[in-house]
């Protein structure tokens, strides 16, 4: 085989992916479980990308493209949200977060 | 193989940065470490013939994202912090780990299997519908063009072309019809995937006739400099050679570089000229004396596929010249490029692309609004109340009595008698 196959890269997301989804299950602080968040939307884009690769469409490309802004909003975002309730609570902790007591 | 010991080494630095940013205790270690894995993920971009993606990923995910998660650990001061009960256990791991691991590996698994099972190349991709266009080369004034019962071109002088009309798959019936009368017609077969020049020419009897030619604008090659077809619709030879102006060479009398050599009539080439500019002459018969029509410094872009149709065109009654109609199109941008990203995002995708903009801008408000600080109001000191002094006089004259504002004095203490002498 030359070239990678595009069945290899979507392993690799597969696996990043998992790894993602273990970090929002286990780890405690809501950081991390933001940084797993978006490991798993990196894997995501990878197997875009390789499809979009397979099939020398382009439109792949531009979701990836899209993903990407998304992601950075909705970075921004939660990223806020996290600050203001450190500022209320003076905890990240998840496990104390989890009442919606204000 | 080089490719798949580079993907293996990439993937395996990427898995491990993650596995390591899961595991890491400090907050900014583990954003470090996704640092890392983002930049693995752009390398394997790269691979993938999606440069222009390679670099976004890294200017926004690894350089804004990321960079903004570690302000706000650093704000936080996260990567000190500890729950904030301290339980017996002060793990950084919640209570199921164990339960998470064997459903991520149960995922793992299953999805796998489907992965290597599945045939992904099972599946074909659809090839664009049929393209025509129409090029009047001919001298017959403005000509109609029928294709089927579509109007094609609408009184399409010498030396235009029309663009692009997209066709369905399938028979449809050419008439071509000149101002001065008459009809031409031909049938054309549409097949998916194909662009075609429907050209009208003047034929050596001096009637018009039309001619398919299939062009190809599928992307250029990245080191090509473009893709030109030559058409040869000149009546007055049986055939035309295409070389380059500057190649003539005096010992032999001839040109060395030859373009294109002895086009029939009605036949066609497509050479990938490696010049900017072209300086071509076209001979008939190939015969070096006999030069029709020339080129000089005819600009080429790197991303263009040009048509051009050697033609005769009657200037006056008796004057004519010939040149070649030079009608550009242009080739499919090179695939993950920016100007392919660019060409769908302003086409095809562009109310998702302005959404996107409303959605980020909302984002940004919303950034603000939220992180705005509560203020408590600040308690004004109440001024005391005075009345001014005119006022009180005012006042007091009116009323008739002393308007007192002193306070009531306190009781004076009696001064102390004098003490008596003691006998």
């Amino acid at each position: 085989m030359m070239a990678v196959q595009t069945e290899s890269y979507v392993m690799l997301s597969i696996v990043l992916f998992t790894l993602g989804a273990l970090g929002v299950l286990v780890r405690k602080n809501a950081i991390l479980v933001f940084m797993s968040v978006e490991l798993m939307l990196n894997a995501a884009n990878l197997s875009l990308v390789a499809f979009a690769n397979h099939w020398g469409q382009a439109s792949g490309q531009l979701f990836t493209f899209f993903v990407i802004t998304v992601a950075a909003a909705e970075v921004a975002v939660g990223l806020a949200l996290i600050v203001a309730i450190f500022r209320t609570k003076n905890s990240i902790d998840i496990d104390d977060l989890h009442e919606l007591k204000g | 193989m080089t490719d798949l010991w580079l993907f293996i080494i990439v993937g395996a630095i990427a898995v491990a940065a993650a596995v390591m940013m899961l595991l890491s205790e400090n907050a900014v270690h583990s954003a470090l470490f996704l640092v890392v894995t983002m930049v693995c993920i752009a390398f394997l971009y790269l691979m993938l013939n999606s440069p222009f993606l390679a670099m976004i990923q890294i200017t926004v995910y690894a350089g804004a994202i990321m960079v903004l998660f570690i302000f706000v650990i650093m704000l936080l001061g996260a990567e000190r912090l500890r729950p904030s009960d301290p339980g017996p256990e002060r793990s950084r791991f919640r209570w199921f780990t164990p339960v998470a691991l064997t459903l991520a590996l149960a995922l793992l698994f299953s999805i796998g299997l489907v992965t290597i099972q599945g045939n992904i190349d099972s599946q074909e991709v659809p090839l664009p519908g049929p393209t025509a266009r129409v090029v009047n080369a001919a001298n017959a004034g403005p000509v109609d063009v029928y294709v089927g019962s579509l109007l094609a071109a609408d009184d399409l002088p010498f030396g235009d072309a029309t663009e692009f009309v997209p066709l369905t798959p399938g028979e449809f019936n050419i008439s071509v019809r000149p101002v001065g009368g008459g009809e031409v017609t031909t049938v054309l077969n549409a097949q998916p995937g194909t662009n075609t020049n429907l050209i009208v020419h003047d034929k050596a009897d001096g009637s018009v006739g039309i001619a398919l030619s299939d062009q190809n604008i599928a992307a250029v090659a990245a080191d090509g400099a473009g893709r030109v077809q030559i058409f040869n619709a000149f009546p007055d030879a049986e055939t035309v050679s295409v070389v380059d102006a500057r190649s003539f060479d005096r010992n032999t009398n001839t040109y060395l570089g030859i373009i294109a050599e002895s086009l029939p009539f009605g036949g066609s080439a497509t050479v990938e000229p490696a010049a900017d500019d072209l300086n071509w002459n076209f001979l008939a018969n190939g015969d070096v004396a006999n030069v029709v029509a020339s080129l000089t410094d005819q600009p080429l872009r790197a991303d263009s596929s040009d048509l051009f149709v050697v033609a005769r065109q009657d200037l006056t009654v008796a004057a004519t010249r010939t040149i070649p109609v030079i009608v550009p199109s242009q080739a499919d941008p090179q695939f993950g490029s920016p100007r392919s990203i660019g060409f769908a995002l302003f086409t095809d995708f562009l109310l998702p692309f302005q959404l996107l903009g409303l959605v980020l801008l909302a984002s940004m408000v919303g950034v603000i609004v939220l992180s705005q600080r509560v203020l408590k109001p600040v308690r004004k000191i109440q001024a005391r109340r005075k009345v001014s002094k005119p006022l009180a006089a005012v006042i007091s004259s009116q009323v008739g009595q002393e308007v007192v504002e002193d306070a009531p004095l306190l009781p004076v203490p009696e001064k102390p008698s004098e003490p008596e002498p003691v006998p």
